[in-house]
């Protein structure tokens, strides 16, 4: 009998009227992790034009990726870059123990370590340049210049954004907004390392190689 | 599961944060990149070997890094994270495989070959 009352148009309930609100954070990380993800296609088609590119007829005479490449700098660029993005990481522990000033040292050594990475890839390019290898000298320098240096915009915009939310941590604490950009920072963050690892690996190890 | 009215501290994205996997991530990475480079700089295998030697570790670092820094696990905070990112490789296969196919063979068919063994020309 009971079954047939909630039947009836007049007493059915067709929906929880205190359903759950969405989550705030959860909803803008996962949109912000799709657009990382769109992101990295773009760098993935650059990975695609780099390794066309990537071929003797393309360097028009010019240095090709043996002459080019310093694996052992990449390695130390590398070193800098993960540390960097350690040391972010564990700035957000410290945001589990609500600890601000632990928070803002985290972000002060993540810059300072990223700020590194930067000025040694920016010097190793500057002695490129130098030496002639521009990016107009060749197909295959052209491609080499634009992925390396877009994901050195990439950090460059860390760093900025790092420095932004130090600011507002400092000034507004751990309120939810402050919080869900602290986390979208960190999924930017650690998808540099992602992207870092492929250069490493695709352009600079495999520069020392002779296959295509 | 409403997160509004409640800590934001208390959130499950905010509690997944562990300093001893992150520098566990780390350690393995540097590892990672630091062996494959010693391989290279010795020149101690032919360059075929090597280079699948380099996409072992890369791949070894994309899984490590993926689990221990980016969490892309199954458990109900993550599941969709993952689900994306599991999607989002058949992407990036097919757009770098297909291209270096197509050049590939486009290479091999429209450049001269003896511009392409031409002194001038060396790797």
């Amino acid at each position: 009998m009971s079954k047939m009352n909630d039947m009836d148009p007049a007493g059915a309930v067709l929906w929880a009227p205190h359903d759950a609100e969405p989550d705030m954070i959860a909803t803008r990380t996962l949109g912000f992790w799709l657009y990382l993800l769109s992101d990295a296609m773009i760098v993935a088609s650059l990975f695609a034009s780099y390794l066309v590119l990537n071929h003797r007829m393309n360097a028009a005479a010019g240095p090709t990726a043996g002459a080019v490449m310093h694996p052992l700098t990449a390695l130390w660029e590398t070193i800098l870059l993960l540390s960097a993005i350690l040391a972010y990481g564990l700035s957000l522990v410290a945001l589990k123990r609500k600890d601000r000033r632990g928070v803002l040292a985290g972000f002060g050594v993540a810059c300072m370590l990223g700020l590194g990475f930067l000025v040694m890839e920016g010097h190793e390019f500057a002695d490129l340049a130098l030496r002639g290898a521009v990016p107009e000298r060749s197909g295959y320098l052209s491609a080499l210049y634009t992925l390396v240096l877009y994901h050195a915009v990439h950090i460059v915009f860390a760093l900025l954004w790092t420095a932004v939310m130090a600011v507002q941590v400092a000034r507004q604490g751990f309120t939810p907004n402050v919080v869900y950009r602290l986390l979208n920072l960190k999924l930017f963050w650690f998808f540099q390392g992602f992207i870092w690892i492929y250069v490493f690996c695709f352009v600079d190890l495999t520069g020392a190689l002779h296959v295509h | 599961m409403s997160t509004e009215c409640q800590d934001p501290l208390q959130h499950p994205q905010v509690q997944m944060a562990h300093g001893g996997q992150y520098i566990a991530a780390y350690v393995f990475s540097l590892i990672l990149s630091a062996l494959p480079l010693f391989l290279v700089q010795e020149h101690g295998y032919s360059d075929t070997h090597l280079l699948f030697v380099v996409i072992a570790a890369a791949a070894a670092m994309t899984i490590i890094q993926g689990y221990f820094w980016l969490r892309l696990d199954v458990s109900r905070t993550q599941a969709w994270f993952t689900a994306s990112f599991i999607l989002f490789i058949p992407l990036v296969v097919l757009t770098i495989g297909l291209t270096a196919w197509m050049f590939a063979t486009l290479y091999t068919r429209t450049m001269i070959p003896t511009l392409m063994h031409a002194p001038g020309f060396t790797h």
